[in-house]
């Protein structure tokens, strides 16, 4: 199917009344727990996954992927009006739009936010739709020693560019690995590290564990502080028209962060954040008025918040592609296709086109609802930050038992929703990041699926995953990212002597 | 924050070495005839390297004197996060025999209360309504079939 025909198509599923509202219900929650300081867009999809095994497999993905894109607009009300990032990808816009805020210009930087989101989004579906069938078409010749190459670079990549020390994400990496080896393993039918216990045979489920590591923990950390959310005033409706010399800085930085975000978003890691980063310092450089950064500048909004929606539709290329996802939002779409028995390859366009193309033009539509969300209706999202801290504590604390509950109806998995909430909570504290953990949790039965085909199909040669011209270069890549940092930094500290 | 990491590093490398331990006696195979061990054994190993890792990394911030402060809470913050995860566990146990209605009442009112919001009524009316409107939400409007307990028949 071409891309026109795959559009209309996809437009006729995306128009489907469930999956329209699934798109619409996916853009409000996302842009709820993007515009509240708390539970992120990771621990909303985890709450929701649970409940999508009632659904067909493209308006389940519908949902999900909306409340990633989603999350990425509402997070930068809060950073614009009250300097509060809602979710990590706008800590960046935080810098300038709260400085806009305080100078009398909020509304601007809101509309210049949402309307950048809105033709980043748009444009990167574009992107989408023309980079994910050629990568199909090439990653047609893969075998499972490119696979298992592609699934530790991600991996690797993740855990490097996180921030933080390698060590403590390697760590976690591997925690991730093993526990996804718990259950009956697929191959020989053998029990591993179940104890003897029966519900463990099936596995730790995915849900639990991404509700306690990153929703419980969050709640953890919200009951610690227990300061309230700050108070804010509301933003008019008239207030939200940027000038003209406004605007005239803000679109050329709308376009900038929407090429470099996605050219970020193709590469594994936590392409969000590090989108909205890079476009932030590339604004800077770019500028004419560089001494404007810090005290409001808007090319300082428009560029990141751009930037980190286009990475979230680039970052649904490799997944929709490959089926390799290089982040915990999209390992979590991967899931969620898992508990349907679709599995996202090379083969989708053509097995499942319902399923590719349904959530490509659901994107279009997705965006669109935002849009109209996030510009009129700022009002009603501002208004959220003056719910009662305990009552919102209380109701995510209500669904997330119930969303762990009703994965299987079991009470195993309630028990390790809270142990995960404590291990995540003071995993945090001591400064693990946990999103590598995640992804290994997700990509580990694929990892262990190649990498034993792999061996066989090299007739018990380990050399196999570097002889593979493709799986070769894609080991060199890991190897660059493990040994290059600090052998960087050892050559720094001798050249100081 | 290194006293605390490499604590964390050193119950990961027992973890580890537990894991390791038990993979040892899944059978290995060969190497053109993988077992069910040995995958687990590799990861156990990058599992150790990191705990290694992650401890000579704390120990060298301590001779360089790094910051070793955690802000862990106390007081009032340490009482509201212990309940919350008290009634959270509290939940899991009621749930079979109290059932959903009543569990999730006595969740909501005690995160209500830890969380600081005044007056009883509200608080008892919120759980009240958080009980039952969840049982109706999830139990009857999306069915899933959470427990009702032995008020309700089961």
């Amino acid at each position: 199917m071409d891309p026109l025909h795959g559009l209309l198509y996809g437009f006729s599923i995306a128009f489907a009344p469930a999956n329209l509202l699934a798109a619409l219900a996916g853009a409000l929650i996302g842009t709820f727990v993007g515009v509240l300081p708390g539970i992120g867009p990771v621990g909303a999809m985890a709450l929701l996954l649970a409940t999508t095994s009632a659904l067909r497999p493209e308006t389940a993905l519908i949902m999900l992927a909306g409340i990633y894109y989603g999350a990425m607009y509402g997070g930068s009300t809060t950073s614009i009006l009250v300097n509060v990032p809602g979710e990590a990808a706008s800590v960046v816009t935080a810098l300038e739009g709260y400085q806009m805020a305080k100078r009398g210009r909020a509304g601007a930087a809101l509309a210049v936010s949402a309307v950048g989101s809105f033709v980043a989004g748009t444009l990167g579906v574009v992107g989408l739709m023309v980079a994910a069938p050629a990568l199909a078409r090439f990653a047609l010749s893969f075998g499972p020693p490119e696979y298992f190459a592609i699934a530790l670079l991600g991996l690797f990549a993740l855990s490097r560019l996180s921030g933080g020390s390698f060590w403590k994400a390697l760590m976690m990496l591997a925690l991730g690995m093993a526990l996804a080896t718990i259950g009956m393993e697929p191959i020989s039918g053998t029990s591993r590290y179940t104890f003897g216990l029966v519900k463990l045979m099936q596995g730790i489920d995915l849900v639990p564990v991404v509700m306690g590591l990153f929703g419980v923990a969050e709640l953890l950390v919200v009951a610690e502080s227990a300061g309230g959310l700050p108070q804010v005033t509301g933003v008019k409706f008239r207030e939200l028209f940027p000038t003209i010399a406004e605007w005239r800085l803000a679109f050329p930085a709308i376009f900038r962060g929407t090429g470099l975000g996605f050219l970020i978003g193709l590469i594994p890691g936590p392409a969000t954040v590090i989108s909205s980063f890079a476009s932030y310092s590339l604004e800077l450089r770019m500028s004419k008025r560089p001494d404007e950064f810090g005290r409001g500048a808007i090319e300082g909004v428009a560029g990141p918040e751009s930037a980190n929606n286009a990475a979230t539709s680039a970052q649904m290329v490799p997944l929709l592609a490959l089926g390799v996802p290089f982040g915990p939002a999209t390992a979590l779409l991967l899931a969620a296709l898992m508990i349907q028995g679709v599995q996202p390859g090379p083969l989708l366009m053509t097995e499942r086109p319902e399923v590719f193309w349904g959530v490509v033009t659901s994107m279009y539509v997705g965006n669109l609802a935002l849009l109209i969300l996030n510009l009129p209706l700022v009002g009603m999202w501002v208004s959220l930050l003056r719910l009662p801290q305990p009552v919102l504590v209380a109701s995510i604390l209500l669904f997330m038992l119930i969303g762990a509950y009703s994965v299987n109806n079991s009470a195993l998995d309630l028990l390790v929703l809270v142990v995960m909430g404590i291990v995540g909570y003071v995993l945090r504290k001591l400064g693990f990041d946990l999103s590598g953990m995640i992804l290994a949790l997700v990509l580990g039965p694929m990892l262990e699926k190649t990498f034993r085909q792999s061996l066989i199909m090299g007739l018990g040669d380990p050399l196999i995953f570097v002889k593979r011209p493709i799986s070769g270069v894609l080991v060199a890549a890991v190897l660059v990212i493990v040994v290059l940092p600090p052998l960087l930094r050892l050559g720094r500290r001798l050249r100081r002597g | 924050m290194r006293s605390g990491a490499l604590t964390v590093a050193v119950l990961g490398g027992l973890l580890a070495l537990l894991y390791l331990a038990k993979a040892l006696t899944y059978g290995r195979g060969t190497l053109d005839d993988p077992g069910p061990g040995l995958y687990p054994i590799a990861v156990g190993l990058l599992f150790l390297i990191g705990a290694i890792g992650t401890a000579i990394e704390a120990s060298l911030d301590a001779g360089r004197g790094a910051d070793d402060t955690v802000a862990w809470p106390t007081g009032a913050a340490s009482w509201r996060m212990v309940a919350l995860i008290a009634v959270s566990l509290a939940y899991v146990f009621l749930l079979p025999w109290a059932g959903h209605p009543v569990a999730a009442a006595l969740v909501t009112l005690v995160a209500l209360e830890v969380m600081g919001l005044q007056g009883w009524p509200l608080k008892i009316v919120l759980a009240a309504v958080a009980g039952i409107g969840s049982h109706w939400l999830f139990a009857v409007v999306l069915g899933v079939p959470l427990p009702r307990g032995i008020w309700f028949g089961g």
